[in-house]
């Protein structure tokens, strides 16, 4: 770029008004060129500033210095509030996103599912007769349910089960409930009797093993081995028992019914045994590969080595981390999927600047000379009025509580789809300017 | 008068320079940053009011320079701190300026924007002015853009209080772009050149 040029640039930088273009040419200029007026640009600069000198002087209100130092103290201490929030806010977005993601999910279940569920619903029908049994059971099962639920430990759990829901839809939703309490009271009732057989499997092996073992090395050492031996056989037949019961119920059906006629003469635990210990010899034969995948599994295994008690504990707890999902399934019900676009997108009623006129900017924010943009997305229902609004990218300070607060407040235009109005979720700029 | 005379008193008791007062601020000392409003306010304040005229909104802007001073203190011109203080606060208030005149996509104000264009991006060569200094040549000031033509002191009164680019100039005085150009160049160059003449002669 020629000299002049470039003073000329540097003219207009210094005097105050430089287009974008010139503006970025410069600073180009300013990093690339050898020999960069760097002498001409401070006096021009100078100039500028000593021209300020032309005006009036004018003082301003003495109030103003305490003003400035007062927010000097709160930027200093709102400096760790600001760590925190950038945080928070974080978590915010990711929270949005995933709430996102559920969305577009329970959108894509539909179809095939829907199928399923059907069929699934026909089943159900066949076991009827049997229904009575199963209410009590799903009461039961309801205490379960929630003794686990607090005795739950950590976040991770609470969110697998989350996510788990949208796997399920809202057929099974209705029927799931019962099905599966129907299921889980059963399979509680097998755990048990399982378990009391597996124990007997136990003491047997046990015992031959250590006779065995006597005759080739010290009794500790294959005690322990045994142990680790048996405990997986023992086990097997526990989780095949359950996920068959989950994944496929047609084949439980069969077994369903036997262990309701077992049901009704409960007392009699010999026959009992005797009959698992057939259901048993039965199961082997289904197939089993997705039992590592269950949460419950290593939960059993834990339990299983030599106390039957505890053994009890685990598996009616670990079962109903399987009947979980209908429950939250529900919830989400209660939250119907809003359209993301439709074809006449709701208005807010007075506009955008309406909005803008409800926000009340936050005291922190103007002293902290904040401004910008805040993304919120509003979930509008059928009559107009936002049910939920969360932002979807914020600028903290408060901008983004006011942000939500005047749109929360805002009556709006609803979504039409084919002339019908219906629940949409539209996102709102919300500009905050000092 | 009576102001600035009071200003080059309170220069002249307070033996720290604005450099010392600005590495001692930076080191959060909140004294050091009271002294540097006390000598600063009144200039900032005039030159704010000239450009946005409208004492609740210049008030406002005069506390957002000060806090971007104490925010940034790291990035202001140790030596030259005059000048940085004059053009930030020259560039808050066009900027605020702006804002209003043009309610059209403003770039959003975040941190990047205050970095590269509300605080001045001085020059790697420039010398140090001093607050004491400028106000000494105050008048002489005021007679070198009188010595300009009308229509020169206009065009650089638009760019300079009302922020308004060439294009923008030009359109609203219906003259051509080059012609507003030579104005501009012309009259920052005979100031250029009187200032330094003005340099010399103080020393």
């Amino acid at each position: 770029m020629d000299k002049s040029k470039l003073l000329y640039l540097i003219t207009l930088e210094a005097m105050g008004c430089i287009s974008k273009k010139d503006s970025s040419e410069l600073l180009k200029s300013m990093q690339s060129e050898k020999k960069f007026p760097w002498k001409e640009m401070g006096e021009y600069q100078n100039l500028a500033a000593l021209l300020s000198m032309v005006v009036n002087q004018e003082s301003p209100a003495k109030n103003l210095k305490d003003l400035i130092l007062k927010e000097i103290e709160k930027i200093e201490k709102s400096k760790l509030e600001l760590e925190i929030k950038s945080d928070f806010s974080l978590e915010q977005k990711s929270n949005v996103a995933t709430s996102k993601e559920i969305q577009t999910e329970i959108n894509n279940i539909p179809d095939d599912k829907l199928e399923q569920d059907d069929s699934k619903k026909n089943e159900l029908k066949i076991v009827d007769h049997s229904s009575e049994f199963e209410e009590v059971k799903a009461k039961l099962f309801k205490i379960k349910d929630h003794q686990k639920k607090t005795s739950e430990p950590g976040y991770q759990l609470s969110e697998d089960i989350e996510v788990i829901p949208f796997v399920k839809s809202e057929k099974q939703k209705k029927s799931g409930n019962k099905l599966l309490s129907k299921r889980t009271a059963i399979a509680a009732s097998l755990a048990f009797m399982v378990i009391v057989l597996s124990i007997l499997y136990f003491l047997y092996f046990f015992n031959d093993d250590i006779e065995e073992q006597k005759k080739i090395a010290t009794k500790e050492t294959e005690m322990l081995i045994s142990k680790s031996r048996i405990v997986p056989k023992e086990q097997e037949p526990v989780l095949i028992l359950r996920n068959t019961e989950q994944l496929e119920p047609q084949n439980d059906q069969p077994d369903k019914l036997k262990l309701q006629e077992e049901r009704n003469k409960p007392e009699v635990q010999p026959e009992l045994i005797e009959q698992i210990k057939e259901n048993k010899s039965q199961k082997p034969d289904l197939p089993p590969p997705e039992a590592p995948d269950f949460i419950e599994a290593p939960l059993v295994i834990e339990g299983t080595e030599d106390n039957s008690e505890v053994n009890v504990d685990h598996l009616t707890t670990s079962i109903p981390k399987e009947q979980l999902p209908p429950k939250e399934e529900i919830v989400v019900n209660k939250e119907p999927a809003y359209f993301v676009a439709v074809e006449e997108m709701p208005e807010p009623i007075g506009g955008i600047s309406g909005i803008l006129k409800k926000i009340v900017y936050p005291e922190l924010a103007k002293r902290a000379g904040i401004e910008g943009k805040v993304l919120v997305l509003a979930y509008v229902d059928e009559s107009g009025n936002v049910t939920k609004a969360e932002v979807i990218k914020g600028i903290g300070l408060g901008c983004d509580e006011a942000a939500i607060n005047a749109i929360l407040q805002t009556k709006f235009k609803p979504g039409l789809q084919r002339g019908k109005p219906v629940k949409v979720q539209v996102t709102i700029p919300v500009t905050f300017r000092l | 008068m009576q102001k600035s005379n009071g200003a080059d008193s309170f220069v002249s008791i307070n033996p720290l320079t604005d450099g010392e007062l600005l590495s001692n601020a930076a080191d959060r000392d909140k004294l050091a940053f009271e002294q540097l409003y006390a000598r600063y306010s009144t200039i900032l304040y005039s030159l704010i009011i000239r450009i946005v005229s409208d004492k609740e909104t210049s008030e406002k802007i005069l506390v957002e320079v000060f806090l971007i001073l104490w925010r940034r203190i790291e990035d202001f011109e140790r030596e030259n701190l005059f000048t940085s203080l004059i053009l930030l606060a020259r560039n808050k208030a066009l900027d605020f300026l702006k804002r209003r005149r043009e309610n059209t996509k403003q770039p959003e104000y975040d941190e990047d924007y205050e970095r590269f264009k509300i605080l001045p991006n001085l020059s790697k060569e420039i010398k140090p002015v001093k607050l004491a200094e400028a106000l000494k040549v105050k008048y002489e000031i005021g007679e070198m853009v009188k010595g300009l033509t009308d229509a020169q002191r206009y065009v650089l009164s638009l760019f300079y209080f009302e922020g308004l680019n060439e294009t923008e100039i030009s359109q609203k005085l219906k003259i051509p772009l080059l012609t507003v150009r030579s104005k501009l160049q012309v009259a920052t160059d005979i100031l250029l050149d009187k200032t330094r003449m003005l340099v010399a002669k103080n020393g």
